[in-house]
């Protein structure tokens, strides 16, 4: 057995302790620093405490609020150009993947030229380290905070891809599960079955380890048990608290066993039709687990157990698989995870999605070889479930 | 050997007694909780009969020791209801050294209305004598009239107006070493109404014609102990060297980074860092190159921390001794208040009025949040003052401390333990100060133990109550002995203060038994305040500091009374 491990983001957890992220600004020396944000989290009033506490240790700040979701690479340019223009030593992302993503890239531009789009993907000129980096997730689901890459959209093409390197990993990532409060249950859906696809095509990939596997079955012993209260209501401290934990744990665990056929799959949803990521990963992920039963017979029996079900070695991996299968249907039922009828995707679109999907990259990582028809049939019969 | 004297404030007598030998390991604040355990009702009128104002030195008075002269000012509090005792630099402790004297205890209180002063001159002589054209005066020109009187080298402890009225924020002012005013204070806890109580306007002390000799039992060995001590202060590696720089004042800077200098009435916000220029350790030095003043000095013979200082106006005449941390904390950041002039002035105002600062800053805070006066408000927080000092009817309501002064304005964020204010930090932030804060027996006091770890609220309940007994025991211990900057110089060599106390007293000394000297202070002091009535449920912070999230670090204070039961186990 051989593996890597390079989830070593320091993490600062807890409940309101994103007002101390001007203190460890501080502490890491940093004077200057450039805050990148979108408008929602402008709107929801949240980058203002934050920002008011690095002002008022005496640290000078600037601010990117043109983030968009599924962030192209020209916004990440413009991000860039105002922190080397101020010469910043450090930056906040603050909000969802596409902010914080926005942020590690930018953090690399200070000390690496543009343009970005040399280092998507492998193979890319090799990198200098940034400056101080400090993520603080708005959300429960990306797992960002925690993790070495970034997805961006490469204007060129409309695909997503984006650079996977140690130098991505913030220097702190602050999860204060307070700022995950003001989700609306749709957000906080999709965004928890974010974590979860993480969490279960984590515990499912090619290149699972013993390290990812026990972080990703207590990510999805968590969601299961927690996200359908958060969804219910928004308020439940306890359920968020837990949800953020359960969104960085998935993080932790999917940096190195890598998503497969879930993500390639919400990926190319994404691009094509803008679909919400946490949704658009989700909408196959029963039949996508069913699909991996037989080629990943531990990891879906993991996965089974963690949900609760009785996946132990008296059922065969493709009994575990339906039983897996089933019950993730269940859950995204009830916590309203919208369907691919329900998002309007005529079935006629579905050749297309499964030809693309199996080109973007966490595919490989799939534990069975899996090509355009393998995914079309997991895609239809996701369509008739 | 040393001697405690009697002063019977009814009848005028005084007497003169060999100190039993069970007090002569007692100094200052364990000297307070023996006396009061042993000869005070717990239950008594602190301004009656009964209450007995105490005035104590430390183990080492006498020796060369460096801040072995602290002088403890002790009794049951008019303020908390609890026991009290509030310990100052300056001479005063120093020249009683002189005469031998370990203890003053003024008892009872006179039937009539004559102020006196309790004179102990060259020869050692004690005698009460008539103050009339001493009353009514505050510290300042009373201190220039004794001066005048007495000798320039005369101690004097006293009271202002503040003490006469029964103010219950009143201190006891004594002289400082270097400047001869009466800038240093035995500030909390209303020890100045006692006093008052008992009609004492002040004690003088001539410095003695022919010095008691401390018989030590190893004078060689006390020696070398204490030359190791004054290597470690003179060397510059102690970590308390910056203070002969700046003065306490050089905390600002720190604690404000930690959100623990309190803001806006213990908001829990951040000062601004630009504002925060105006009034932390740069700004002062900036001020006193421009018009003079000093840093550097020793409040009292043979200190080598030397913290204190001199702060001039801006036409460079002499304003006010040192600015003390906790002042700038209390009547600066607290009140919203920028000004170095005008907590320079507060601070002067006070001492000579005789007031302690941190409650008059907690008091005007209060007033703040109440709308009396707006926020970072100059003018009005110096007529609040001034309001005190002329006894108006607002004026003696401030006197009456933060607690009263919140209560008759209905405010209800009242930053109060046990009826004292909060002194300049603030407990969310700084947990294990609010532990200590919590469950002192002195009412909320940071000079019973305090640490200021950043984010020490993340770290377990019990972690952070273990640190402040440690801090607690240490800092009573501490108050047995000498100044806290000077015990914790001696901290780098752990052979130096069980030599002293070898070199002292005879025996075997190690950290151990000397800490327990601290701890059996803490313990009198809590069998006082129990059977004075006080329970578990008093050793609690306002309700504020746990419902409300410190918008600087997210913090909130925790640990609930039952939590911190077992502080002292």
């Amino acid at each position: 057995m051989a593996f890597n491990i390079n989830h070593l983001s320091p993490v600062l957890f807890g409940l309101n302790m994103s007002m101390r992220t001007g203190m460890r600004l501080k502490d890491f020396g940093c004077t200057r620093v450039l805050f990148i944000y979108d408008q929602g989290i402008k709107k929801a009033g949240i980058p203002d405490r934050v920002i008011k506490n690095t002002r008022a240790l005496g640290i000078k700040v600037f601010v990117y609020e043109g983030v968009v979701a599924d962030p192209p690479d020209y916004i990440v340019e413009e991000a860039a150009e105002i922190g080397r223009k101020e010469k910043v030593d450090g930056v906040v992302g603050i909000g969802g993947g596409s902010s914080m993503d926005t942020a590690k890239v930018v953090n690399i531009l200070l000390t690496n030229p543009s343009p970005v789009r040399q280092y998507m993907g492998f193979g890319g000129p090799p990198m200098k380290p940034g400056k101080t980096l400090i993520l603080i997730p708005t959300t429960a689901g990306t797992g960002s905070e925690v993790t070495n890459m970034a997805v961006l959209t490469d204007s060129r093409t409309g695909r997503k891809g984006g650079p996977a390197n140690n130098l991505l990993r913030a220097t702190l990532a602050i999860v204060d599960p307070m700022l995950t409060v003001g989700m609306p249950p749709s957000v906080t859906a999709e965004t928890g079955m974010d974590a979860f696809c993480h969490a279960a095509e984590a515990l499912t990939s090619g290149q699972a380890n013993p390290m990812s596997d026990i972080l990703g079955e207590k990510a999805i012993s968590l969601v299961c048990k927690y996200l359908p209260r958060a969804v219910k209501n928004g308020s439940d401290i306890e359920a968020r608290t837990n949800m953020s934990f359960a969104a960085m744990a998935a993080g932790y665990a999917f940096n190195d066993a890598i998503t497969h056929i879930g993500h390639s799959i919400g990926h190319t949803l994404g691009a094509m039709f803008h679909v919400p990521h946490g949704n658009a990963c989700a909408v196959a992920i029963p039949e996508i687990m069913e699909f991996v039963a037989e080629a990943a017979p531990a990891g879906i029996r993991r996965l089974g157990m963690a949900m609760g079900l009785k996946t132990d070695d008296s059922v065969s991996p493709r009994e575990a698989g339906v039983m897996v299968r089933d019950a993730i249907r269940s859950l995204i039922k009830e916590i309203g995870i919208r369907t691919l009828k329900q998002l309007k995707i005529e079935e006629s679109a579905l050749p297309e999605i499964a030809t693309r999907s199996a080109t973007e990259g966490p595919a490989m990582f799939s534990p069975r070889r899996v090509n355009s028809d393998d995914i079309l049939v997991i895609l239809q019969k996701a369509y008739r479930a | 050997m040393s001697k405690l004297i009697r002063i019977n404030t009814r009848t005028g007598r005084t007497t003169s007694e060999e100190l039993k030998k069970e007090y002569r390991l007692f100094g200052n604040r364990g000297l307070v909780a023996k006396v009061m355990t042993e000869e005070v009702n717990p239950k008594c009128d602190p301004l009656g009969r009964e209450n007995k104002l105490i005035m104590s030195t430390g183990i080492f008075a006498g020796t060369p020791l460096s801040t072995a002269h602290r002088l403890s000012v002790g009794g049951k509090s008019p303020l908390t209801g609890t026991i009290k005792e509030a310990n100052v630099g300056g001479n005063a402790g120093y020249l009683l050294a002189q005469h031998g004297i370990r203890l003053l205890i003024f008892e009872d209180i006179p039937g009539g209305n004559d102020w006196k002063i309790l004179v102990i001159d060259k020869d050692g002589k004690v005698e009460l004598v008539p103050a009339d054209e001493y009353a009514g005066l505050n510290n300042y020109a009373l201190v220039e009239k004794l001066k005048g009187r007495y000798g320039k080298n005369i101690a004097v402890a006293s009271i202002g107006l503040a003490g006469e009225r029964g103010y219950l924020n009143s201190t006891v002012q004594v002289t400082d070493a270097a400047t001869g005013y009466p800038s240093r204070a035995a500030a909390r806890g209303g020890m100045g109404a006692v006093m008052g109580s008992k009609k004492i306007k002040a004690v003088v002390v001539q410095p003695a014609a022919r010095k008691y000799a401390f018989e030590y039992a190893d004078k060689n060995k006390f020696d070398a102990a204490n030359k190791r001590l004054v290597n470690v202060l003179l060397s510059g590696t102690s970590p308390m060297a910056g203070l002969a720089k700046f003065g306490t004042i050089s905390f600002v800077a720190n604690t404000a980074a930690m959100g623990i200098m309190p803001v806006r009435n213990y908001s829990g916000e951040f000062f601004d860092a630009k504002r925060l220029d105006k009034i932390n350790g740069a700004a002062l030095l900036k001020k006193q190159e421009k018009r003079g003043g000093k840093n550097g000095l020793a409040c009292q013979p043979g200190c080598l921390i030397r913290c204190g200082g001199i702060y001039n106006d801006s036409k460079g005449n002499y304003l006010a001794d040192g600015v003390e941390y906790e002042t700038v904390a209390m009547c600066g950041t607290n009140c919203d208040i920028d000004d170095l002039d005008t907590i320079a002035k507060i601070d002067h105002m006070c001492d000579d009025l005789g007031v302690d600062t941190i409650e008059t800053g907690a008091t005007i805070g209060v007033c703040m949040e109440a709308g009396k006066i707006p926020w970072g408000d100059k003018k009005g927080a110096l007529n609040l003052v001034k309001e005190m000092m002329q006894g108006t009817e607002f004026g003696s309501l401030l006197g009456q401390g933060t607690a009263a002064v919140g209560k008759a304005l209905g405010v209800k964020r009242v930053p109060v333990v046990k009826g004292q204010s909060l002194s300049g930090y603030e407990p969310r932030n700084a947990p294990v100060v609010g532990v200590t804060f919590a469950t002192t027996p002195m009412g909320a006091d940071h000079t019973a133990g305090v640490m200021m770890r950043p984010n020490a609220d993340l770290m377990p309940k019990v972690a952070r109550i273990s640190m402040s007994s440690m801090m607690q025991n240490n800092m009573a211990t501490c108050d047995n002995i000498m100044c806290m900057y000077a015990f914790m110089s001696t901290m780098g060599d752990p052979t130096i203060l069980p030599d002293l106390f070898s070199g002292a007293f005879g025996g075997e000394w190690d950290a151990g038994k000397i800490t327990n000297i601290g701890r059996q202070t803490i313990s009198m002091e809590r069998k006082f305040n129990k059977a004075a009535g006080f329970t578990q449920e008093d050793d609690c912070l306002p309700e504020f500091f746990y419902k409300e999230v410190a918008p600087s670090t997210g913090a909130i204070f925790d640990l609930t009374p039952e939590d911190m039961a077992d502080t002292f186990k």
